[in-house]
Order: C-alpha cells, then sequence, then structure tokens
C-alpha cells in the first residue's frame, strides 16, 4: 500500500502565510439572511397542494370511473321487448318476406300463413 | 466585565437574543428544529467566517456573498433531515463543498474571456508589500489550477487546518483517499509555485 507523507511543511506554511484574506460580508448580510430564511418558503407550499389535490383526484376518479361503467353497462344492455315490439317486428319480418320473395307461387304464402296462424283445435 | 448575553447586545444592539452564546451547537439545532430562528442566527455568526474562508479560496471573490446565503439557505432548509450523530460543523462544510462544487462547475461552462486575459496577465512586484500581494495571487492561481476534488482538500486540510478524519467525512472518502488527493494536490501546488518561481 502506498505510504503518502503526512506533512509538507514548507509549503503549507507558505500557503497559509500567504493566503488571501477574505473580504468581509456587507454590513446588512446577516440581516438580510435572516429574511430570506423567515420569508415563506414558496417551493413546498405548492408541492403540499399539488399532495393535497392529488388525495383527493383519485377517489373522485375512481367513483366517476364506477359510475360511467355502471351506466354504459346499462346503456348497452338490450331492453326486455313488449308485446307491441313483438308484434311490430313480427309485422315487419313478415313485410319483408313477402317482399323478397316473388309471389308466384300461392304454396309458399300459404305455408307462411300457415306456420303464423294459430293452431287449430 | 461584560458576560456573554451583554457582548452580543453590544455587537447588535437591535436584537434581541433568546441565548447566550455558549450553547454547543446540537442544542441550537434542536432550538431550530423548533421554529427558533434567532438560534439559527448564532449557529451563523459561529460558522460564517469559516464557511465564507473556504468558498474564497474555492471560488473568488466575484459571487462570495451569494455563495454563503446559499449555504446557510440549504442549511436551514435542510436542518429536518440533519442527522444529529454527525457534527453540525461537518454537515455545514459538506454543504459548503456541494456549493462551491456547483459554482465551479458553472464557472467551467461559462469562462469568461475576460477572466482568461487575466489569467495571462504578468504580475510583477517590487516592494515588499507588493511582493506579498504577488505571492496572495499565485496562491489564488495555483489553487484554481487545481482539479475540484484536490483544491477540496487542500483548502479544507491546509488552509482551514480541518484535521484529515473530519475532511474524509465532509466530502465523504475515506481517510486514505484524503491523504493521496492531498499529496497529489501539494505536488502538482508546489511545481506551479516552482514554475512562477517561488522557491520553498
Amino acid at each position: 500500500m502506498t505510504q503518502f507523507p503526512d506533512d509538507d511543511l514548507p509549503l503549507t506554511a507558505f500557503l497559509r502565510q500567504n493566503r488571501s484574506t477574505v473580504p468581509p460580508a456587507a454590513i446588512d448580510f446577516e440581516d438580510r439572511l435572516m429574511a430570506t430564511i423567515a420569508a415563506p418558503q414558496p417551493i413546498q407550499q405548492p408541492r403540499s397542494q399539488w399532495r393535497q389535490q392529488l388525495r383527493w383526484a383519485v377517489p373522485t376518479t375512481i367513483a366517476a370511473s364506477l359510475l360511467i361503467a355502471i351506466g354504459s353497462y346499462q346503456w348497452m344492455t338490450p331492453k326486455t321487448p313488449t308485446e307491441a315490439d313483438l308484434a311490430k317486428l313480427e309485422a315487419f319480418m313478415q313485410n319483408s318476406w313477402e317482399g323478397s320473395v316473388p309471389n308466384t307461387s300461392g304454396t309458399e304464402t300459404l305455408s307462411l300463413e300457415m306456420t303464423h296462424s294459430e293452431p287449430s283445435l | 466585565m461584560l458576560t456573554g448575553v451583554e457582548w452580543v447586545n453590544t455587537q447588535t444592539p437591535n436584537r434581541s437574543l433568546p441565548e447566550p452564546d455558549d450553547k454547543p451547537d446540537a442544542y441550537l439545532v434542536q432550538l431550530c428544529l423548533q421554529g427558533d430562528q434567532q438560534s439559527f442566527r448564532l449557529l451563523y455568526r459561529r460558522h460564517q467566517q469559516r464557511v465564507r474562508s473556504i468558498l474564497y479560496q474555492m471560488c473568488g471573490l466575484s459571487t462570495l456573498d451569494d455563495l454563503v446565503q446559499e449555504v446557510f439557505l440549504r442549511a436551514w432548509k435542510g436542518l429536518p433531515r440533519f442527522q444529529q450523530t454527525a457534527q453540525f460543523s461537518t454537515w455545514l462544510y459538506r454543504i459548503t463543498v456541494n456549493v462551491a462544487s456547483d459554482q465551479r462547475q458553472s464557472f467551467a461552462r461559462g469562462r469568461s474571456h475576460l477572466q482568461v486575459l487575466s489569467n495571462q496577465t504578468p504580475t510583477q512586484a517590487d516592494g515588499p508589500d507588493l511582493i506579498n500581494l504577488h505571492y496572495q495571487d499565485l496562491v489564488q492561481r495555483g489553487l484554481s489550477q487545481l482539479s475540484l476534488d484536490h483544491r477540496s482538500v487542500l483548502v479544507l486540510h491546509d488552509l482551514e487546518e480541518v484535521p484529515q478524519k473530519e475532511v474524509s467525512e465532509i466530502l465523504g472518502i475515506p481517510v486514505g483517499t484524503v491523504k493521496s488527493r492531498l499529496f497529489h494536490a501539494r505536488s502538482a501546488m508546489r511545481k506551479y509555485l516552482e514554475a512562477q518561481g517561488v522557491r520553498l
């Protein structure tokens, strides 16, 4: 292991003897420093406000997300059709069928009518 | 004969200080942590001269007041994180070296042409006072030639007479590294001074 000499006395003495004199601080420096310390610190306050806002923002966002999820589920789920809706749908399908198939054979029309007719006793 | 309190009040007649200036740093730090700014004023008075000297040796005069203020502001804000196991002075000088280091890096980025010209200006001295000024100038210039690591160690140990163990705590390096840096810093400084005609 390298050993370094502890002292270089001539050099150290020269440096200490010829070190520059430190200029004194301004007369009001101490008071200005203390005034700066006493002033409210602008950096910490916004950070704490930001944290407080974040504390409220998280549960609010979660609640809003839940509401949107529930609402969209109800909106997307198809409603149970009423009797009137079913009758309208049936009439629409019947009209569509008759409109798309040429009315040349009476058997097809008859068979279709038979399927929709009430069973005879 | 004046007591400690009277002496302080004589020096600063418009301020009333709560405690005499003989309390240990740790006690004043505790008071500061309770929001007592006057205790911090005492800590400032106790340590400002050395902080100022370190900053002056490492960074020069141009921004000295600003740097001193920066050190004590950082100290005030950092007091809640200060671990009481360490000495307050060691912690404060570590902040001082950090501030000086930041400033030196800023200097390195924006070194002005004027400063380069100033470094090239020859200084010849005739009378004894001028010789002393010349030597002071050489010491400052020699320090500015050193790297930040070497300069920190040389300023703290050889100029401010901080013991090597405390230097190692301030800089966060082993004592062996302090010795090594001190050796190389002295060698570089000696070489510079001898090149300038100084016989040691």
